[in-house]
């Protein structure tokens, strides 16, 4: 039974079985690891299959876009999903892809292939790598995993070149810092961004230069990395990444034009086909980016760009803020680089914000560079990033509890950072104005969401928000693999098993991607849902939380998932006064457990009728229970007057005694009775 | 407090100047009678004195105990007087009867029968009265009770 379960969860799409027992390392990359793949319907296709290690955010929303093309210079996606390799880390993703059978490409120009020149390298690389990336862009997506070790011989004839998997891991992870764009390449690897054509392109020219060079710029140490891009923010890419090499002037035409640090006149497919077809043209020969009249002095460097001195400003986060205040910033950018906007408002920043040090020093600083070199990444304190690699970013921080990072991109998003670099877009240009407002009105949503502290907002809500096909991260059910709400349900019912009644069923992440599937936007929709003044409506937002969920899935039935509910919500239960109430509760509760219905529950225990009920039946029963108090206290004040009235009216019994005996006398006497 | 006193005060002053124009009056009719029948008057005399007594020394208002002392004293003597009446009505007849001890017995048991009615019927109201109170605490204090059961204790505070 259990191997037969074991089976079923390495099976992709019903048809791809994942091998865990037979490991392909010479396809590992960072991050993934490769297991053979056994095509069940059709034994003689070799395939592989990529599992992003746990902790890594995958692009699974493009599969389908993906597994769609078929371009000699892609290897074929076959099928994606998710399987448990048995390695006791849970469910993780997998992609099933066609099997290279000629090895690595780099490792074949390091040893074999020395002998290749300028112009067979192109013929080699260029021709099936950009159609392939035109296949890509095609669908509207960008590779972002073009990388030296993820480039294959299709064939073991080793006369077909092809990129490989795109979707284990986050856009530009995998890329090495040289093939990103100089300013991803600044952004923490996490957080470089999806980027677009415009950087595939980029990293391809990276790509060639590298294998003319046969080696990759920057992977030696961290301070040659640091010396790189240094060379490539005063210098430009092209500069830095060919290192002075000689290539035949066609080739070096071609590399200025997809190395160029300017994203506008960056080529793309149509030129580097027209280069391949013959029509040689030559790329711009210098960088655009506005160089200073006189450069900016700081560590006993010289920086000439705004986004040279941005960069090493974060590098030394403690000393920039002193610096930028005392060496007059904004004078420099409005008179050395020439943008009196961009001067007055890092002015502006500085008198306005906070420079004693401490939080509100960092997010001066942050809206400074931000205002500084709007173009790059955000930047606080250790954290740099991409406004489009926020999601995956803050995915990383989760999936590797990292604490501060977390706490900078939420401060990031409090603090408006993006908004401040959107704000200083060309307003001349009308198209990228109406871009940069959508954008701020998306990051403003953002912020809204990390403001909110109720359970099913803040930086969690963000998380599921900008990755949709993210699992639900809570320990309770990560190992299951959650990405759909029925899913989570199903998730928790198993794990129900093991919860110890001390263990809440929601947390942060499971409220966070509850709100996020459910699209719940605004807090105000989850009053009454969610507070979290006392144990009790801890206990019931948990509940309610899930309920909802399930609403949306009344098919799903969570016995025991109920079973654990029902077991904590004692505290709500007991905040009811009456006891009739609660020992009704607690039967109907023990009742509805075996529905598996969520929403039996919470119509027993969340009943505003009842609770009003029991509310103004409380109120009834205090002044019942003064009223009695006062009566007795009443009571024993008059006792003393009462027994006095009574001895009063004793007497008067006494009196009336009397006279009946009179009376009986006399009668007696006067019928002759008596003597 | 004030009203309290208001109101013994009102009940005092008439039930005062009654008891007073009441002895007044007792005093008056035993004049009279020991004028016009002194054999009456003896017997009356010697056998209603702890009516007199009850009379001249209550003060409470309407004056139940000397009422009822006094019914009940009457109620013995009557029987002596109806003797002395029916006996020609002599004062040599009356002093025979109030010379005989058994006369006194009688006027004076009924008249003990009064005091102890006197003193223990307002016991027993005394009693009755404690009793129906603290049954009356009981049934409220059962029913506090009752709301602390359904309601817990907290509504008590």
């Amino acid at each position: 039974m259990a191997e037969a379960t074991q089976g079923e969860a390495t099976i992709v799409g019903g048809r791809y079985r994942v091998m865990p027992e037979i490991r392909l390392e010479e396809f590992d990359r960072t991050h993934i690891e490769a297991f053979a793949v056994e095509d069940m319907r059709d034994r003689t296709r070799s395939l592989i299959g990529l599992v992003a290690r746990r902790g890594r955010p995958v692009r699974d929303e493009w599969m389908s876009a993906i597994r769609r093309i078929d371009q000699p210079g892609l290897l074929r996606t076959i099928d994606g999903g998710v399987v448990d390799p048995g390695d006791g880390q849970g469910k993780r993703y997998a992609v099933i892809m066609e099997r290279p059978q000629g090895g690595r490409v780099m490792d074949w120009l390091r040893a074999e292939g020395q002998s290749l020149d300028d112009l067979e390298m192109s013929r080699l690389l260029l021709r099936p790598l950009a159609a392939a990336l035109k296949a890509v862009h095609d669908v509207r997506t960008a590779h972002r995993a073009i990388a030296p070790d993820n480039l294959y011989f299709v064939d073991s004839a080793r006369t077909r070149i092809a990129l490989g998997d795109c979707l284990c891991g986050p856009p530009g992870e995998s890329q090495p810092v040289a093939f990103e764009s100089v300013e991803r390449a600044a952004a923490h690897p996490a957080g470089r961004g999806d980027g677009g054509p415009r950087e595939d392109f980029f990293a391809l020219g990276a790509l060639f230069a590298a294998a003319l060079a046969r080696k990759v710029p920057g992977t030696e140490s961290p301070e040659a990395a640091a010396d790189l891009m240094l060379r490539r923010l005063e210098r430009g890419s092209y500069v830095a990444l060919t290192d002075r090499a000689r290539f035949g002037s066609d080739v070096g035409g071609l590399l200025r034009g997809l190395l160029s640090d300017n994203a506008e006149e960056r080529w793309g497919f149509e030129e580097v086909r027209a280069w391949l077809d013959g029509r040689r043209s030559i790329g711009a020969m210098h960088s655009t980016r506005p160089q200073a009249a006189r450069a900016f002095t700081f560590k006993g460097v010289d920086h000439s760009n705004t986004m040279s001195l941005a960069t090493a400003l974060a590098q030394h986060w403690r000393e920039a803020l002193r610096v930028v205040i005392e060496e007059k910033l904004d004078g420099w950018v409005a008179r050395a680089i020439g943008d009196e906007r961009r001067g007055s408002m890092i002015a502006q920043t500085i008198s306005a914000g906070r420079t004693d040090g401490g939080a509100g020093a960092d997010a001066t600083l942050a809206r400074v560079l931000a205002a500084l070199d709007p173009e790059g990444p955000l930047r606080l304190r250790h954290v740099s990033v991409m406004k489009d690699g926020l999601g995956t970013l803050i995915a990383v921080s989760f999936l590797d509890d990292d604490r501060d990072t977390r706490q900078a991109l939420a401060e990031m998003l409090v603090e408006g950072l993006p908004i401040t670099s959107l704000g200083l877009v060309d307003t001349n240009d009308a198209q990228r104005r109406r871009l940069a407002q959508s954008e701020m009105a998306e990051f403003m949503r953002l912020r809204g969401f990390v403001a909110e502290t109720i359970m099913g907002f803040g930086l969690e809500r963000v998380l599921y928000d900008l990755n949709p096909t993210l699992p639900c991260l809570s320990p309770l059910v990560a190992d299951a693999y959650p990405q759909t709400v029925p899913a989570l349900l199903m998730a928790l019912d198993q794990r129900a098993a093991k919860a110890g009644r001390g263990t809440a069923p929601v947390d942060r992440h499971i409220a966070a991607f509850i709100a996020t599937k459910l699209g719940i936007s605004y807090a105000g929709a989850l009053k009454g849902v969610v507070r979290q003044d006392s144990e009790a409506s801890e206990r019931l937002s948990q509940l309610n939380l899930l309920s909802l969920a399930q609403e949306t899935q009344p098919q799903v039935l969570v016995p025991a998932l109920s079973r654990w509910l029902v077991q904590r919500l004692g505290p709500v239960v007991q905040s009811y006064g009456a006891k009739t109430t609660r020992a009704w509760m607690e039967k109907e509760l023990e009742r509805a457990v075996s529905t598996g219905n969520l929403n039996a529950l919470r119509a027993i225990v969340d009943n505003p009728d009842r609770r009003m009920a029991d509310d103004s039946g409380m109120a009834a029963a205090r002044t019942t229970h003064a009223q009695l108090g006062m009566a007795m206290r009443r009571y024993d004040e008059t006792r003393a007057a009462r027994r006095a009235e009574a001895q009063h009216f004793g007497r008067q019994v006494a009196a009336m005694v009397g006279y009946t005996l009179l009376l009986s006398v006399l009668a007696a006497l006067t019928f002759g009775s008596v003597g | 407090m004030a009203k309290k006193a208001a109101a013994k005060r009102r009940a005092k002053g008439p039930a005062k100047s009654s008891g007073s124009s009441s002895r007044l009056v007792v005093l008056v009719v035993m004049v009279v009678l020991a004028l016009v029948a002194t054999p009456t008057a003896l017997v009356l005399a010697i056998g209603m004195a702890p009516s007199l007594v009850a009379l001249f020394l209550e003060n409470r208002p309407g004056a139940y105990t000397t009422k009822c002392i006094a019914a009940c004293n009457l109620a013995g003597v009557l029987p002596v007087l109806r003797d002395l009446w029916l006996g020609g009505h002599l004062l040599s007849q009356a002093r025979m009867l109030v010379g005989d001890p058994l006369v006194w017995l009688q006027m004076y048991g009924a008249a003990g029968v009064g005091w102890s009615l006197v003193w223990l019927a307002p016991l027993v109201a005394g009693v009755l009265a404690d009793a129906a109170h603290d049954r009356a605490i009981v049934k409220l204090r059962s029913r506090q009770e009752k709301l602390r059961e359904e309601w817990g204790d907290e509504i008590g505070s």
